[in-house]
């Protein structure tokens, strides 16, 4: 048929002359613009972001404690890196960004999916329902951080719900200093350096309540990312799955789920990074809990650099951080990236 | 075709990319608004609450005063007990922007300054004002090196006081006097809880409050001349009476408000007014505390020195410095002169809780605990503080938090005195 048929490639004699100088140069002619325009933000980032991360490797393998900047280099260079991985506090800050970072994700997903399930097929008040569950997102964690510490102190909050339901004892919350599910013991003859752990690995009890927390803030965020996908799925599909013979549970499973797995990747990036990086909610919520159970690389980064002055520790912690996010980051680009040229 | 960039782009560009990198060289100016001849004064510090904040505002209507046309510029950062003001202030001291004068503590806080040159001299104002015979010696050497001055004190909290409800003790039958040793201290927590109350009153979500206690108790173990040895260095952190202190902090830890970890030494403060608990071990900041609760002295709370420390004072000094590079030089010089003088002491003393510096200052305006303070102040044995930064390190200050937040899980007396062993060694 005519109409498919593709343009037909212009004749020779239409297309350009050849430029006369060489590529090189009419490449660069042709960019010229391009580059000039972006050179400055080029140059602002490479300072701001790159330089900076660099200052920061720099500074967490110096000297410098006080307030007087000392760059000179420890020896070995490592040595900060080195005391600080080997104190119970900053062991206990990685097992619990592992442990909250891990939990809160499940939790933020699962609950984000459920309430765009639900909003999306509401039959009515789904902008209603929409606005209520993404309101948390609005408030700032200092203040979600406070109004759930309060809900989680065992004598004066929830409890109190769960006494007049006859629980006399209810659980302690962020006040519980006990780990479950301790394996140290187990890794312990397997890693290599013998005493090196000093704290139990496991699940702090008292991170829980701020899992709750973050997903009580971020599960409408992940609503709204998970909606917005359903919005844009074709009605073919349900229809032809249905045709096909597909119940409602199959459906979901098969079709929907799929769908929607692009969404969870961005927002398990997104969620994580977060995640990783978290100091506000956690220190207007818990601060660094009952024997660091719920202390976190961030709240150690400030305290260090801040309070203890050891600017060197503190940059080598953020370093760390540094490079849990990028971990989260680079896989996630990089796949962008490939998808991009294909 | 020529395909040529528009010229003023170009500039533009070129412009943009030397804003970039003298944007990030040109730290050695101070930055700012007002120049130096602008007739204004800022005044950095931490204090923000209710009593603190009027206390300051004494201080500068006492320089307002004096000083008439000056504007007061009141740059005080709000939160985490100074940790916030801290980040602030030293952010801005490494960008050679310090506020004009800031609040610090003496000891180890103000000699970080001072060694770094971050500070002036104010031997000037000390021979003005003649406040070498008004201010105890030991408050001068604190904030001093090498016979110079470098901050002027305000007034004093007293670190270790052991604060208890009346109306709970009365009905435990518990009797605390300033003679109480540590052992019926302990001995009262266990009649207080077979009574169903809570003993220990511990507002473990900051930092600094089990610190505090361990503090106290430490102190008593040693005794002013020990802990002077203890924190100089003559006397090692791993010492019989260290650990033996550290035992008493655990025999008491098991007392303390189950709900501990989720409080601020504020709220912990509040419990005890409302009689939630029945005895706590803290600053003399709580009195405010207690009395805006609604709590009165001598009905409804008592005070004694904490156990083992009767004739100690724990000092923890609100002291002011001058920037060494400041924009406003003069203007500050007469600040730290003003809130040196008798009537300005007294004044913010009546709104901070705490006690005048000089010992020419009349206290019989000042509330009951605040005169009975000052006597203590000006007659026992005064020693520097290590949670508030005063007799060791910050690095330290930070090890010992550390180390106590630690310890009051695992109880393991010989792993914290090795901890703070180490810590001390550096």
């Amino acid at each position: 048929m005519p109409v498919l048929t593709r343009p037909a490639a212009p004749a020779p004699h239409m297309t350009k002359p050849p430029a006369k100088t060489s590529a090189g140069s009419s490449r660069w002619r042709k960019h010229r613009f391009s580059i000039a325009v972006l050179t400055p933000s080029l140059i602002m980032i490479g300072i701001f972001v790159y330089g900076f991360i660099g200052y920061s490797v720099r500074v967490s393998v110096s000297k410098w404690q006080g307030l007087n900047p000392d760059l000179s280099p420890r020896d070995p260079l490592y040595q900060t890196y080195d005391d600080m991985f080997h104190t119970p506090r900053f062991q206990a800050d990685l097992r619990n960004v592992t442990v909250f970072t891990l939990l809160f994700l499940t939790l933020a997903v699962v609950v984000g999916l459920v309430l765009a399930l639900l909003v999306h097929n509401a039959l009515a008040g789904r902008t209603f329902f929409r606005g209520v569950f993404l309101f948390p997102y609005a408030l700032s964690f200092i203040v979600t951080g406070v109004v759930w510490r309060w809900i989680f102190t065992p004598s004066t909050g929830a409890n109190l719900i769960l006494q007049g339901l006859g629980v006399d004892h209810g659980p302690k919350w962020i006040t519980d200093p006990a780990v479950a599910g301790d394996v140290s013991s187990a890794l312990e003859p397997i890693l290599p350096g013998g005493h090196f752990i000093q704290v139990e690995l496991g699940v702090p009890l008292a991170l829980i309540p701020v899992v709750i927390a973050a997903s009580w803030q971020l599960g409408g965020f992940v609503m709204a990312n998970y909606l917005a996908a359903l919005t844009a799925m074709p009605e073919e599909l349900r229809e032809a799955a249905s045709l096909d013979g597909a119940g409602t549970l199959r459906y979901h499973w098969h079709i929907v789920l799929p769908w929607l797995r692009p969404v969870t990747a961005v927002v398990l990036i997104l969620l994580g990074h977060i995640s990783l990086k978290s100091f506000d909610l956690v220190y207007a919520m818990v601060g660094q809990g009952p024997g660091f159970a719920t202390d976190v690389p961030g709240i150690f980064v400030f305290e260090q650099t801040f309070r203890a002055l050891r600017y060197n520790t503190g940059a080598a912690a953020s370093v760390v951080m540094f490079l849990l996010v990028a971990a989260v980051m680079v896989p996630y680009l990089y796949r962008s990236v490939i998808r991009e040229k294909n | 075709m020529k395909h040529r960039i528009p010229r003023y782009l170009s500039a533009a560009t070129a412009v943009a990319a030397l804003l970039t990198v003298s944007a990030c060289g040109g730290g050695s100016k101070p930055a700012g608004s007002g120049g130096s001849d602008a007739k204004q004064l800022e005044v950095f510090s931490w204090w923000t609450s209710g009593s603190e904040d009027a206390a300051l505002k004494e201080l500068i209507a006492g320089f307002k005063k004096d000083n008439p046309g000056v504007k007061v510029v009141n740059g005080a950062v709000a939160g985490g007990g100074g940790g916030n003001a801290q980040a602030v202030l030293q952010t801005r001291l490494q960008g050679s922007n310090p506020p004009d004068t800031w609040q610090t503590h003496p000891g180890a806080a103000i000699g970080e300054y001072i060694n770094s040159h971050l500070v002036a001299d104010l031997s000037s104002v000390y021979e003005q004002d003649s406040l070498n015979s008004a201010i105890p010696r030991e408050l001068v050497t604190s904030v001093s090196k090498d016979g110079k001055p470098y901050g002027v004190s305000t007034g004093a909290h007293r670190g270790n006081v052991l604060w208890f409800n009346k109306k709970l003790t009365a009905q435990a039958g518990v009797e605390l006097t300033a003679s109480t040793t540590p052992d019926q201290l302990v001995d009262a927590f266990t009649e207080l809880k077979a009574k169903g109350i809570t003993p220990l009153c511990l507002g473990g979500k900051d930092a600094f409050a089990a610190a505090e206690l361990f503090e106290n108790i430490l102190l008593g173990a040693l005794g002013p001349n020990g802990w002077d040895s203890l924190t100089s260095g003559n006397t090692d952190w791993d010492d019989a009476k260290v650990k033996q202190a550290a035992k008493l902090f655990a025999k008491m830890l098991p007392y303390a408000d189950p709900d501990a970890s989720a409080l601020s030494w504020d709220q912990a403060t509040k419990r005890l007014a409302s009689g939630d608990c029945a005895v706590e071990s803290m600053g003399d900041w709580a009195y405010g505390e207690l009395v805006k609760d609604g709590a009165k002295d001598g009905t409804d709370f008592g005070y004694i020195p904490q156990p083992g420390t009767k004739g100690t004072f724990v000092t923890v000094v609100d002291t002011f410095v001058v920037a060494e590079n400041a924009k406003h030089k003069e203007l500050a010089l007469k600040w730290a002169s003003v809130i040196s003088s008798p009537e300005v002491q007294l004044a913010f003393s009546k709104d901070k809780g705490s006690t005048p510096i000089r010992g020419d200052v009349p206290t019989d305006s000042l509330p009951a605990y605040q005169q009975q303070a000052a006597k203590s102040f000006r007659g026992d044995s005064l020693v520097q503080s290590i949670v508030h930064g005063e007799a060791m390190s910050p690095q330290f200050q930070q090890s010992f938090y550390d180390a106590v937040t630690q310890f009051v899980q695992s109880k393991d007396a010989d792993s914290f005195v090795q901890a703070l062993a180490t810590a001390a060694k550096g």
